[in-house]
């Protein structure tokens, strides 16, 4: 399929580059040419319009599939990896950040969460990213979570190397203020 | 790519598409599994299974083992690596048992984790 994709690619750029240069050379003659080649041919019909159509939608799909495995040499997912003796097990790094995040969610205290973890020689860095409410003790609340995550993480992975988890503070956001109106108090016994 | 037989009638050929389906099918009966091959990688992922680009994967070599590469999707509330592991035995097992596939390794990739 990747070689079928990069023939496609290859025979696509040649064209455009040809028809680019044509219609630099002798930009009428083209342009009539190409016009009469679609009402001739292509748009004779709906059925052969459609056929044109998808012919296009399958080059675009096939110079994805190109560029995919282009970058994949450059980009691969980063994963933790044990093996079993039926085979291999990979958890993805996303896959992590998904579960802190889902863990952390549900407090109050957090405003805004987002996990980033990294895998190095020693074990796993968990950097969490947050903005939290202005009311709460801050030392406390980070031992709390740093220790939940940290527990989480192991049991999980059943103590695969060292799990290292920091706090990142980028905001106290402050609970929005009522509005409140002021009422004038009511003289009592006045309406008698 | 697909799994030849022989018996002394003649060959047995299983098409590829018959050993995703029953591991995929194991994969889904395992506690904790939400999603399984193609379906983890949303829509482009059901697009790129069609060239073979994205979900269930295998790699058969004549006499050699069979490499079967099948990602999940798992809830959040279970262990993550408990449900790879019972997955690579009922994916193993379930082989063993409707194809006669016993050379097998099954490697599973965890690539989200979902519920809550």
């Amino acid at each position: 399929m990747f070689l079928v994709a990069v023939c496609i690619y290859v025979l696509v750029s040649f064209s455009l580059g040809a028809l680019i240069i044509w219609l630099y050379s002798d930009y009428f003659r083209a342009i009539q040419i190409i016009s009469s080649f679609m009402e001739n041919y292509v748009l004779t019909d709906l059925y052969s319009g459609i056929a044109f159509a998808w012919t296009g939608l399958l080059i675009i799909l096939s110079c994805l599939v190109f560029v995919k495995r282009l970058f994949k040499g450059v980009r691969r997912e980063k994963s933790i990896n044990f093996q079993t003796p039926e085979g291999m097990v990979r958890i993805s790094l996303s896959a992590i950040e998904d579960m802190v995040k889902k863990m952390l969610q549900g407090k109050k205290e957090f405003v805004h969460i987002k996990p980033r973890v990294k895998v190095n020689r020693k074990g796993i860095e968990v950097l969490i990213k947050g903005a939290l409410n202005c009311e709460v003790n801050l030392a406390e609340f980070s031992t709390a979570i740093q220790a939940k995550v940290k527990k989480k993480i192991e049991a999980m992975l059943n103590e695969q190397g060292e799990v290292k988890v920091s706090l990142e503070i980028k905001k106290f956001a402050f609970a929005a203020k009522k509005n409140l109106i002021d009422v004038e108090p009511e003289v009592p016994y006045r309406n008698y | 790519m697909n799994k030849n037989l022989s018996s002394e009638y003649g060959q047995i050929q299983i098409h590829r598409k018959v050993i995703f389906q029953a591991a995929e099918l194991a994969a889904k009966e395992v506690k904790g599994v939400k999603k399984v091959g193609a379906e983890c990688c949303g829509l482009f992922g059901k697009m790129s299974s069609l060239f073979r680009e994205a979900g269930t994967k295998i790699l058969l070599n004549e006499g050699k083992e069979m490499k079967l590469s099948l990602p999940v999707v798992v809830d959040y509330n279970t262990n993550a690596v408990e449900v790879a592991y019972e997955i690579q035995k009922k994916v193993t097992a379930r082989l063993l048992e409707t194809l006669n596939i016993d050379a097998l390794s099954v490697d599973v990739k965890i690539k989200e984790i979902e519920g809550r």
